[in-house]
Parts: structure tokens; C-alpha cells; sequence
């Protein structure tokens, strides 16, 4: 896709320490995400989500691959080129009270998130203006606050505020509504529709969350054991499934409407060896995939999947009830 | 709000009101909560961060200590026993049998530096003299379908959902008639939380025991729970038969927490969302603590607190005047 803003290239991290197996975090992951689009990125605890992130934010070295963003490697790049080309790129975490300075106020923190971009002084205009996007109004009875004396709803939209002042192409966000109240996390979704359309910045979203990747991404990748397993359009791969791994997601969520499957205990501590990382667990494991690595294929327009048996079978319907309106709406409006 | 209880109820809760006292602030973080579980029911309890729910849900087994929080009014009953009143070794009668709690996080509750077989033998020692206790814990580690070789691992040696069910086995070995459940698998990611409440749905009809689910996620409740109650700034706001409340409900705070579970979109696009901010909780209510946020308020709603009234079938009541039916006679 030519038109995107960040790819990520064959990305691969492997963690060793001593006296340990090395983990395999990530293995030979690739994604672009085009301006104004929403991929999810979903899977367990331990999937890798969360490396891949730091990977695309250069938190963290890959033994391979690439991240390069508007058409530029970030590999290449050092020290102070470096800081500010990932300035493109800004992140918010899950819990954004360990995320800001305890000691400087909004003003401080959103003066330097500016400011560090190398951009000049920003004036209390620019910071109000910001304040008032995340719907913190009015700014000057926030300014001289600390982050201590902000809600926990307050200071997610104070992360996403901060995420925002640097102007970035893509926002990396890690988990940013778990743990949050339904009605705060559609009030988050909301300013992230908002900035969408207004700045037309990507998003890469990371979630265990499936009502949300449903209801708020272009598209989904679906990542087990380090490896995508599949990806494609939302509707898409919540309507057909492809992977068996991703149609165990889908059956277990737990919807307003629609009753989930009973879930049995995965096998604990299986170490897959060669083949599919997934056969341990997958009730359509033949000997091939005990045996040989899928590789990802594409399927249908967009839409890939990782598995030997995904060519021969019809998706098993969408377990979250669908949307009526989809997103690209959105960007249109 | 006490629901249809048919038989002898475990639980009964009758218009509580809890405050904290904290630097020489007065929080009431539960105003007026009444509620009941019936033998061998599954009750649940929906709301948001700073409802009331946890302190309730601690109240009811006196884990607040009472130079922190304080019972100002209201009657808790546990398995025909009022407890209101108790203090010190008098919850000793009711702790663990009949009512056992599991939280959201075992790492806090779990000792760090001991083996989970020896935690768990504890509780079996503890609350089941005449057991032999190696057999006991093999027992109830079955039960949690955990492997026995979990026996002789420590706390960090276990995933999130292990310890989970660590935890659930020391529960167990109280043989509790009433599990009361914090938001079990807030902390786990979807797949473990999906064995986590199929192993309770499998354990409450092996064991035929109640369960008090409290959670913030209605689609959670939804299918685990044959009644529910819906918590609003310390007030039971709604109850009844859960599919009923969640596809019916009637009191303007459920409507808009079912819209925002399910991510439902206006027409600009937008999620639904509840404006505005949670009420401050240093003075009880004395109107509708939705009142600020509500857009169905009327002018009733500024001069009296609705009373909770019958708003469907199956036990459907929900304070807010837009059911009372001193306002149907009215229109």
C-alpha cells in the first residue's frame, strides 16, 4: 500500500536472559496502516501485542525488519534525528498516571510534548485549544493542575491530549480502555473518531477488547505466539473467520446479545516446537500442522490467514452482533 | 429493591447506607442499597468505578474495619443472621461459611513466599476441621481444574487465570453457600476470562451454590447471572430478571450504560456515551442521584427522590419517576 503512513517490515524480537529459553516476542510480523485508519491489533496476554507496539515506537531494538514511517526508515536514524522523526509517532499507554511526570503540571507536560517536537514555546492558545479537543474545558481550570488531581477518565484524556500536541502521522495505543468505565470508554473512541477526521492520524489499537476492534477499526490483525494469524477488513474477518484461533476469540466474548460458548482450559505450558504454533489447541490440527509452519496467504480480497486448513472452509458467522453504520463513514464526514 | 427471593434468601440487604471517614471528609460511598440472593441463585451487580459496589460487597463480610467505614442505616443479613451489628471475631460465624469472597486480583491475596498447596491446606485446616487435608486439596484442585503438580508452586509461578482459580479452590474449601465475586476476571484478557465464568457456571450447578457476581461488564452479567442490580452513586437504581433489566431497561442510567456496552452509534457517528460527571458523594442524595445527567428529568424529579416501583415482568422494579406510579396517575 503506497499510501501508507507506517510499515512495519518483518519485524522480529527475541527476548533472551540468562538461564532462560529465549522468547520468541514477535516473528517476522508485518502491517501497514494507511492516514486515517484504525487497525486493531488483538490477541491474549502473551501474543506479542505489546512488543510489537514498542518495536514500532523504537522503544526497543527488533533483531529484524524495519519501521519506517511517512516513507522514512527509522532504522537508520540516530540520537537526534532519531527523538524527533519518532515524534510522528506517539503512543498512549493503559495507565496514564504512570505515564506523566507527577511534578509538572498539564501545562509543563503539554509544553514539552510541544515543544519537544521542535516546534516553538506553545502559548496557553494552542494548550487551550488542545485541552478543549479531549473535552477539558475550560483550560485554565486545568493548566495549573498535576496529574494526581485529575479523575482517571480526566487523565486518559489528558494522555490522549499529550499523545496529540506533537501533531503525529500514527498514535499507538496500547490497551488505552481497559480497566475504563463503558461510558468512558465511548467517550474515548469518540475524540479518537474526532482527530481522525479532523488530523486524518492512523491509529494501530491494541485491545483484548473485541466490541471495541469491531465497532472502531478498519481492520483487524489477529496476533498468537508472536506470529500474525490473521488479518484483513473488520467485517470481514468478524463475519468469516479464518483462523481457528480467531473464531475461539470471537466465540468467547461475552456480548450484550448473544449468549458465548463455554470455554475449556487451553493446555498449559505447551511448547509447540515445529509446525503451527496453534495445533496444541486447535481442534483442525491434522499431522501436516504438527509439522509445517503455515504461512500467512491471502484468501479472500485483503483478508489473510495463517492456516493449512483456512482455504477450505466457510466462516463461522459474526459472533458480535455487526454494526450497521461502519466506520468509513467516518472519514468521509 | 429486594428482588423475588422465593425461598430462604443467603443475602439480604435492606436500604444500607456506608460512609467512609477520611481526613475529615465524610464519603457515602453506599446511600441506599437494598438487595437479596436466594439459595443457589446468581445475583449480579452492575455499575461503574465509584458506585459502591466493592464497598458493599466488603461491608457484607466486615472486611472495612469500622474506624473506616461506617453502617449509618439499613440491615445486612447473611443466611437469617443480622450481621449489622457485628464486630471483631463475631464475622468468624459468617466468613467463609457461609459466604466465601474471591477478588479481582489473587496476587494481593495470595502469599508471596508460600507454596499455593500449603494456602490452600490452610483454608481446608481453617474452615474444615474433620477433612484430611492433603485429600481435601487435591480435591478442590480438581475442582478448579487445575493440575495438581499447581500444589507446589508459588503464587508467581502460576498465569493470571491460575491463580485466579487459586484462589477460587481456597473459597471452595470453606464449602460456601453464597460465593461473592469482585470482578473475578476484570484483570484477565478475554479468552481466560471466558474459562473463568465457564468454570463458576460449572461449579454453581456441581455445587448448587449462590453467587454474588459484581462487575462492571453487562455482557458479563448477561449470561452469568439469573437476577441483577444496577448501581448507581451508591443506590440500587433498577433490579430484576437480568435479560429483562438489559433488554427493557427502565431507568434512564441502564439505558445509557446498555448503549455504551454495546458501543452503539448516534447518528452523527459518534458513540453513545452518558454526559457529564458522577455526582460528589460528601452529602447523601436527598433527590435522584441521576438527576444531572438525566435527559428525561421533569419537573417531579426536583422535588422528591423516586421510590422504587414495579417498572416490568419477572420482578422488574427501578427508582425513577418516570415508573412511580405516582406519575402514571398523573398522565
Amino acid at each position: 500500500m503506497s499510501t501508507a503512513v507506517l510499515e512495519l517490515r518483518h519485524l522480529s524480537k527475541t527476548f533472551r536472559g540468562r538461564g532462560m529459553a529465549p522468547v520468541r516476542a514477535v516473528i517476522d510480523v508485518s502491517l501497514e496502516i494507511a492516514a486515517g485508519e484504525c487497525v486493531a491489533l488483538v490477541g491474549e496476554s502473551g501474543s506479542g501485542k505489546s512488543t510489537l507496539a514498542r518495536l514500532a515506537l523504537r522503544l526497543i531494538e527488533p533483531d529484524a525488519g524495519e519501521v519506517i514511517l511517512r516513507g522514512q526508515s527509522l532504522m537508520r536514524l540516530r540520537g537526534g534525528t532519531l527523538r524527533r522523526a519518532r515524534r510522528g509517532i506517539q503512543p498512549i499507554f493503559q495507565d496514564p498516571a504512570a505515564s506523566f511526570n507527577p511534578r509538572r503540571t498539564v501545562r509543563g507536560l503539554l509544553s514539552q510534548a510541544i515543544e519537544g517536537a521542535g516546534r516553538e514555546r506553545a502559548g496557553d492558545a494552542e494548550l487551550a485549544e488542545l485541552l478543549a479537543a479531549v473535552m477539558l474545558k475550560p483550560a485554565s481550570g486545568y493548566l495549573d493542575r498535576y496529574p494526581h488531581e485529575l479523575s482517571g477518565g480526566q487523565r486518559q484524556r489528558l494522555a490522549i491530549a499529550r499523545a496529540l500536541a506533537p501533531r503525529p502521522a500514527v498514535i499507538i495505543a496500547d490497551e488505552p480502555l481497559s480497566g475504563a468505565d463503558v461510558s468512558i470508554r465511548a467517550q474515548l473512541l469518540n475524540l479518537l473518531i474526532d482527530m481522525q477526521a479532523r488530523r486524518g492520524v492512523g491509529y494501530l489499537l491494541i485491545t483484548h477488547d473485541m466490541h471495541v476492534a469491531r465497532a472502531f477499526s478498519h481492520r483487524i490483525a489477529v496476533m498468537y505466539r508472536g506470529r500474525i494469524a490473521e488479518r484483513g477488513p473488520t467485517e470481514s474477518v468478524l463475519a468469516a473467520p479464518l483462523h481457528p484461533y480467531t473464531q475461539q476469540l470471537l466465540a468467547v466474548v461475552h456480548s450484550l446479545d448473544r449468549p458465548p460458548r463455554d470455554a475449556t482450559a487451553k493446555p498449559v505450558g505447551s511448547a509447540a516446537g515445529a509446525g503451527c504454533g496453534f495445533h496444541p489447541r486447535c481442534p483442525l490440527a491434522s499431522e501436516t500442522c504438527r509439522k509445517l509452519e503455515p504461512t500467512l496467504r491471502e484468501l479472500s480480497p485483503g483478508h489473510s490467514a495463517a492456516c493449512h486448513h483456512a482455504a477450505s472452509r466457510e466462516g463461522g458467522g459474526d459472533p458480535i452482533q455487526s454494526q450497521p453504520q461502519r466506520i468509513p463513514g467516518i472519514i468521509a464526514c | 429493591m429486594t428482588g423475588a427471593a422465593g425461598g430462604g434468601a443467603i443475602l439480604e440487604v435492606h436500604a444500607l447506607h456506608v460512609t467512609y471517614e477520611s481526613a475529615g471528609r465524610t464519603v457515602h460511598a453506599v446511600q441506599d442499597a437494598s438487595l437479596s440472593v436466594a439459595e443457589g441463585e446468581a445475583v449480579g451487580i452492575a455499575g461503574e468505578s465509584g458506585c459502591g459496589k466493592s464497598t458493599l460487597a466488603r461491608v457484607l463480610l466486615g472486611l472495612v474495619p469500622a474506624r473506616i467505614a461506617q453502617i449509618r442505616n439499613g440491615r445486612i443479613a447473611i443466611g437469617g443472621v443480622d450481621v449489622t451489628g457485628f464486630a471483631g471475631r463475631d464475622w468468624e460465624r459468617v466468613r467463609g461459611q457461609p459466604v466465601a469472597i474471591v477478588f479481582q486480583d489473587p496476587l494481593s491475596f495470595l502469599n508471596p513466599v508460600m507454596r499455593v498447596g500449603d494456602q490452600i491446606g490452610e483454608a481446608v485446616r481453617r474452615h474444615d476441621p474433620a477433612a484430611t487435608v492433603p485429600a481435601r486439596s487435591a480435591e478442590l484442585v480438581d475442582l478448579v481444574r487445575l493440575p495438581r503438580s499447581a500444589l507446589r508452586r508459588y503464587p508467581h509461578e502460576l498465569s493470571g487465570g491460575m491463580r485466579q482459580r487459586v484462589m477460587l479452590a481456597m473459597a471452595l474449601g470453606c464449602r460456601p453457600r453464597l460465593l461473592v465475586a469482585d470482578e473475578p476476571t476484570t484483570a484477565l484478557d478475554a479468552t481466560t476470562e471466558a474459562e473463568i465464568l465457564t468454570l463458576l457456571r460449572e461449579l454453581r450447578r456441581e455445587l448448587g451454590m449462590a453467587m454474588l457476581l459484581i462487575s462492571h461488564d453487562l455482557g458479563v452479567l448477561r449470561w452469568n447471572c439469573d437476577r441483577i442490580y444496577i448501581m448507581y452513586a451508591g443506590h440500587t437504581v433498577e433490579s430484576g430478571a437480568t435479560a429483562e433489566v438489559l433488554s427493557h431497561p427502565a431507568h434512564p442510567y441502564t439505558r445509557g450504560l446498555a448503549a455504551a456496552a454495546r458501543l452503539a452509534r448516534l447518528p452523527d457517528g459518534h458513540f453513545a456515551m452518558i454526559g457529564g460527571d458522577v455526582p460528589r458523594l460528601e452529602r447523601p442524595a436527598r433527590l435522584c442521584p441521576f438527576l444531572s445527567r438525566c435527559d428525561a428529568a421533569m419537573a417531579r424529579c426536583h422535588e422528591a427522590m423516586p421510590p422504587a416501583s414495579p417498572a416490568g415482568a419477572n420482578g422488574h422494579r427501578a427508582r425513577c419517576w418516570l415508573v412511580a406510579p405516582a406519575h402514571r396517575e398523573a398522565i
